[in-house]
């Protein structure tokens, strides 16, 4: 029995100030990138003041905490219990029972852990009538989106236990799923119908294995692979994500080839919303309520109008919505109606609409509480049953006691507390200045000035007008607006004048940032805003942050924390980059998808087997609750402001591309070993 | 059993106790071995596995990296030059032999390897004393039909082996820089965990990490004191949690010193003169450049060298904790684990990767009771992959609380 040493008071509270303060820093030097980059991006190039500042402000400090948190309970709690049921299990059990607990562990992570809430939220410009079956995915079938994701995911991880268990290479798993996603990719691409989901198919992939799991299966992975192996054993445990995010893909795309026959066909949207479409239209919808509310959520003018068929219903339907609160919710769903106006109405609609006085609507921003406590709920969800069936695994069945209870306690706890209040600062301060970044990219490369809002002025007095004169000699009119205690002057156009009822309406609306002219290089800016935010966004992901420390101990210090966590922000920037060029360029995903991983696969097999596992690995844990939000924004502006509908496909070449960087780091590395021992002097001479 | 090549000639031998204890009592036979430690670039693993298996010893294999400086000239012609560490994966390669055979052994495995080239990698031997089911076998016949040159002229003796356990991350490189600075050798560091001050402290030892860097440096045994006693200075060891360090004796080996990568001057290196004068001078003493009686003075009481002993254990995960509660009972603490892999002579399979190599610096007065209690609690009658070793390590400097 070791004699209890009693640390004083005053020493303890500085051991434990120092402790923290270690961690806090770390955090607050790995999010400093990608706040200042959002900040500087916003007021300085897109020069547009910052809104809620003490509201994002106050996220960013809970999004610091919550990293320092939730990565310390890791290190504590999660990846010693994983490691040690790791370790313990193939002492105790058969293969066959290791791989029925690798399919429950991974099926349920993903369950706990589902990120098709983000994936629906990259949906959400989806258009029923372009990708019917893509959107009855999301929508109808959800459930079985998320079984099929949920069912991949622990096939991979049964499959990756089995591996270590073999001391089977992780080279012929690559070599053979990557190639059969490959080939049924480009099958896909040749249907205009099943080519709609290979953006989703392979962003599921993407974004499973959360912050959470990634972890977890690391260390369980790395226990099996030392305990079960014999012989020459490995200390990798290595290749488990990568498995993790290829099956789901699989299984998203047999269940797309299995849904196909029940969607309708893809059309144009006046067909789509026309009496004569409606018996298939209906097939995704259900009733004509819902239906209608696409046509207004998602459709244009053109849709709305073969929905009605009938002039007069659709205008009264329009000269309604302010009036009705009900239909307004009914065509309209959460969408306020201001909104609706700047962001889905047509010119023509808003010309309509412009003699109605819209009341103001009440827009309350998410509450502080509510926010921290619907992210506590999703967070225990998380931590809570993966923590719980480990402990019943090495608890109940395979007896064994734990060494350090109270430290695995307090790191679950740590891992619950700051996944909370990460998920929470993310909600209410990243996300939203990612958001309010993103919404205003779209300046950079339009040529015409966008319509942001309007504002209706009564008893409008001509008398207040006054002329000007500029250097040409061009005569323009003017009156000055009171705003918010200012003075501004705004041009007077005669059409905006009803005489009769003396109403003028100034349609405010926002210049391009770089005028008419140069949309060229406001697409170079928006491609390195890109690069940058997943360059930024990834150094933060708190599993990535996991995986280089484990990458760091195992190697022995050789390949540094920090090296990887550079070389994989890299690779996420070239990738960010690159779908966003997707989406700007509307290039089909297949075209960039295919490339990235046909070069992956001769990269793969020049290159070591340990460095090859991490290599695919890190593609796996990117994307993550810190990146996700941030690209989704970005993504869904720039779609929106081009009209396009497929928002997918982004997180995919995210993921791809850290692993070619990767594997080309490892290529240098081992290229530098090799050069290490040859004779001193063959090397030196400048 | 004394060390032939401690310098001060200490009377008292713990191992030498532990050995008279064991003999009379009968039930475990101690076996007189030479303990090879072979450091190697990993892309010369596959090869060195390859013989070792064919000569049918036991080995223990650990993951490691090994530092050397790379100086480079400031770009765009700046006066000066740039100086950063390098770290290149290395194999640790563990196997006791016989002693008889074990300098054919050594050169065995120089000529495979081609350690006589600098930047290979580093080997070196120990005479030790090991309990465990069998004396170390060597298959004689592959051995005898290897026929490597004798390295006689550049294996050294008269070395020391001395161990840094760091318990704050990343101080390695630091230590590995001084070490490199003041010329001594290519530092090795491999990873370990110890939880000793740790498991006294209750929730509170959160606040210090388990894992520990453990820096290994082979340098002249005329100079490991003041060298020491620099490296204590500069990792600040003599502050309480900070780590501790001790050396071994080396009966011979074959330093890697190829210490600096960079642009060359001069028609040979710096570490060619040097090896070449170790030969004219047969030995390291001629490298004597520190006063060891100025350092002690200076040192004053508080870093005293301690007489110790180095147990090691090597056993699988499940029964490590086992042994070390037995030390601990006797008043053996500070035990470092590692990870180590085995290879068993022509055998595919059947042996667990999940070994661990406990080292513990036990003080000298205790040695004879922990061994015994270790023994007692040893399963090294049963599994052929168990050992235990005892060497004397005349100087480890331990603080205590």
């Amino acid at each position: 029995m070791l004699k209890r040493i009693k640390v004083p008071f005053r020493d303890a509270t500085m051991m434990l100030s120092e402790y923290a303060w270690t961690r806090i820093f770390d955090q607050i030097k790995s999010v400093a990138f990608i706040i200042i980059y959002l900040i500087v991006f916003q007021t300085l190039i897109l020069r547009v003041p910052l809104a809620n500042a003490l509201a994002t402000a106050g996220g960013i400090a809970l999004v610091v905490f919550g990293l320092a948190f939730f990565l310390e309970g890791l290190v504590l709690g999660l990846m010693p219990l994983g490691e040690r049921v790791g370790v313990k299990l193939p002492t105790r059990v058969g293969i066959a029972i290791i791989a029925i607990f690798g399919l429950i562990l991974g099926f349920g992570a993903t369950l706990a852990e589902p990120a098709i809430s983000a994936l629906r939220t990259a949906g959400s410009t989806v258009t029923a009538w372009d990708s019917p079956l893509l959107f009855m995915l999301l929508d109808q079938y959800t459930e079985l989106l998320v079984l099929s994701v949920g069912i991949g995911v622990g096939i991979a991880v049964s499959l990756g236990m089995f591996r270590f268990y073999f001391n089977l290479r992780i080279k012929p798993f690559i070599l053979t799923i990557i190639p059969i996603l490959l080939v049924l990719t480009v099958w896909f691409s040749l249907d205009k119908t099943l080519s709609a989901l290979i953006g989703l198919a392979w962003d599921c992939g993407a974004v499973t294995t959360g912050a959470v799991t990634v972890p977890l299966v690391l260390a369980l992975g790395i226990g099996v692979s030392r305990a079960a192996s014999k012989g020459k054993g490995t200390s990798s445990g290595f290749g488990v994500v990568l498995l993790a995010s290829a099956f789901p893909v699989l299984a998203v795309l047999i269940l797309g080839l299995i849904l196909n026959s029940k969607s309708p066909d893809a059309t144009t949207e006046k067909e789509f919303f026309s009496p004569a479409g409606r018996e298939k239209a209906l097939v995704l919808f259900g009733t004509e309520e819902k239906l209608r509310q696409h046509a207004f959520t998602h459709g244009s003018e053109e849709g709305r109008r073969a929905f009605y068929d009938d002039e007069e219903t659709y205008t009264n339907t329009l000269l309604s919505i302010q009036d009705d609160e009900n239909l307004r919710s009914s065509l309209l769903g959460t969408l306020t109606l201001q909104s609706w106006i700047v962001n889905n109405a047509s010119d023509s609609e808003r010309g309509l609409l412009s003699g109605v006085e819209l009341k103001e609507d009440k827009i309350s921003s998410a509450p502080f509480g509510k926010t921290i406590k619907e992210e506590g709920i999703a967070g225990a969800r998380a931590v809570i049953p993966l923590s719980l069936l480990l402990l019943l695994v090495l608890l109940a069945f395979l007896r064994e006691k734990l060494r350090y209870k109270d430290e695995v306690a307090l790191g679950i706890f740590f891992t619950l507390i700051g996944m909370t209040l990460l998920t929470s600062g993310i909600k209410l301060g990243l996300a939203s200045l990612g958001g309010e970044v993103g919404a205003q990219l779209p300046r950079a490369f339009a040529s015409e000035e966008k319509y942001i809002d309007r504002i209706v002025i009564h008893n409008f007095d001509k008398a207040l007008l006054y002329n000007t004169i500029d250097h040409t000699g061009t005569q323009k009119t003017y009156f000055n607006l009171a705003e918010d205690e200012k003075i501004k002057p705004v041009e007077f156009l005669e059409s905006r004048y009803d005489e009769t009822d003396r109403v003028y309406e100034h349609i405010i609306t926002q210049a391009p940032l770089f005028g008419s002219q140069l949309t060229v290089l406001g697409i170079i800016l928006v491609l390195l805003f890109a690069f940058g935010m997943g360059y930024g966004a990834t150094l933060a992901e708190p599993a990535l942050n996991a995986l280089g420390m484990t990458v760091e101990s195992i190697t022995v210090g050789t390949i540094k924390r920090k090296q990887i966590i550079q070389v994989v922000s890299v690779g996420v920037g070239i990738g960010i980059l690159l779908g966003i060029s997707r989406i700007l360029f509307d290039i089909p995903l297949v075209w960039l998808i295919v490339p990235s991983y046909v070069l992956l696969i001769p990269l793969t097999i020049i290159s070591d087997d340990e460095f090859s596992a991490i290599a695919w690995d890190s593609g796996g844990v990117t994307t993550g609750p810190v990146t996700v939000p941030l690209v989704l924004a970005m993504g869904l502006s720039i779609g929106g402001a081009l009209n396009i509908s497929d928002g997918f496909g982004v997180l995919a070449l995210a993921s791809a591309y850290p692993i070619i960087t990767v594997l080309l780091f490892g290529l240098i590395a081992q290229a530098k070993q090799r050069r290490s021992l040859t004779t001193q002097n063959t090397e030196e001479n400048d | 059993m004394t060390n032939e090549n401690t310098s001060k000639g200490k009377v008292f031998s713990p191992s030498r106790t532990v050995w008279r204890t064991q003999m009379e009592k009968g039930i475990y036979t101690p076996h007189r071995v030479s303990h090879i430690t072979c450091i190697v670039n990993a892309l010369l693993s596959e090869k060195l596995s390859v013989f070792l298996k064919d000569l049918g010893v036991i080995v223990y294999i650990e993951n490691g990296r090994v530092e050397r400086e790379i100086v480079k000239p400031r770009p765009f012609n700046l006066p000066g030059e740039i100086s950063k560490l390098q770290d290149t994966p290395v194999d640790v390669f563990r196997l006791t032999v016989p002693r008889e055979n074990s300098k054919e052994v050594v050169n065995c495995i120089i000529e495979l390897t081609g350690l006589d080239i600098p930047g290979r990698g580093t080997i070196f031997s120990q005479d030790l004393m090991e309990f465990s089911k069998e004396p170390p076998s060597i298959n004689l016949n592959f051995l005898s039909s290897q026929t490597p040159k004798d390295f006689k002229d550049i294996l050294l003796n008269k070395l020391s082996y001395v161990i840094c356990v760091l318990s704050i991350p990343h101080s390695s490189e630091m230590l590995s820089k001084v070490a490199l600075d003041l010329g001594i050798c290519v530092p090795f560091v491999t990873y370990g965990t110890g939880n000793y001050l740790r498991d006294q402290m209750g929730l509170i030892r959160i606040t210090i990490s388990a894992d520990k860097e453990i820096v290994h440096l082979v340098m002249p045994e005329h100079d490991s004191e003041s060298i020491i006693r620099i490296l204590i200075e500069h990792g600040h060891l003599d502050r309480p949690g900070m780590g501790f360090i001790y050396q071994t004796p080396v009966s011979m080996g074959l330093l890697d010193t190829h210490l600096k990568i960079g642009s060359q001057k001069y028609a040979a290196s710096i570490e060619q003169i040097i090896a070449a004068i170790d030969q004219l001078k047969s030995g390291t003493s001629w490298r004597k450049r520190l006063d060891t009686d100025q350092q002690n003075k200076k040192a004053g009481k508080s870093m005293l060298p301690q007489d110790n002993c180095e147990i090691s254990i090597i056993s699988e995960e499940e029964r490590i904790d086992m042994l070390r509660e037995a030390c601990l009972k006797v008043g053996a603490t500070g035990a470092i684990t590692s990870r180590v892999t085995p290879i068993v002579g022509n055998d595919e399979g059947g042996i667990a990767s999940n070994m661990i190599r406990s080292a513990i610096s036990v003080p000298a007065n205790i040695t004879d009771n922990v061994v015994d209690k270790l023994l007692e609690a040893s399963t090294i009658k049963d599994e052929i992959t168990d050992h235990i070793h005892v060497l004397d390590s005349p100087a480890a400097y331990v603080h205590s609380l």
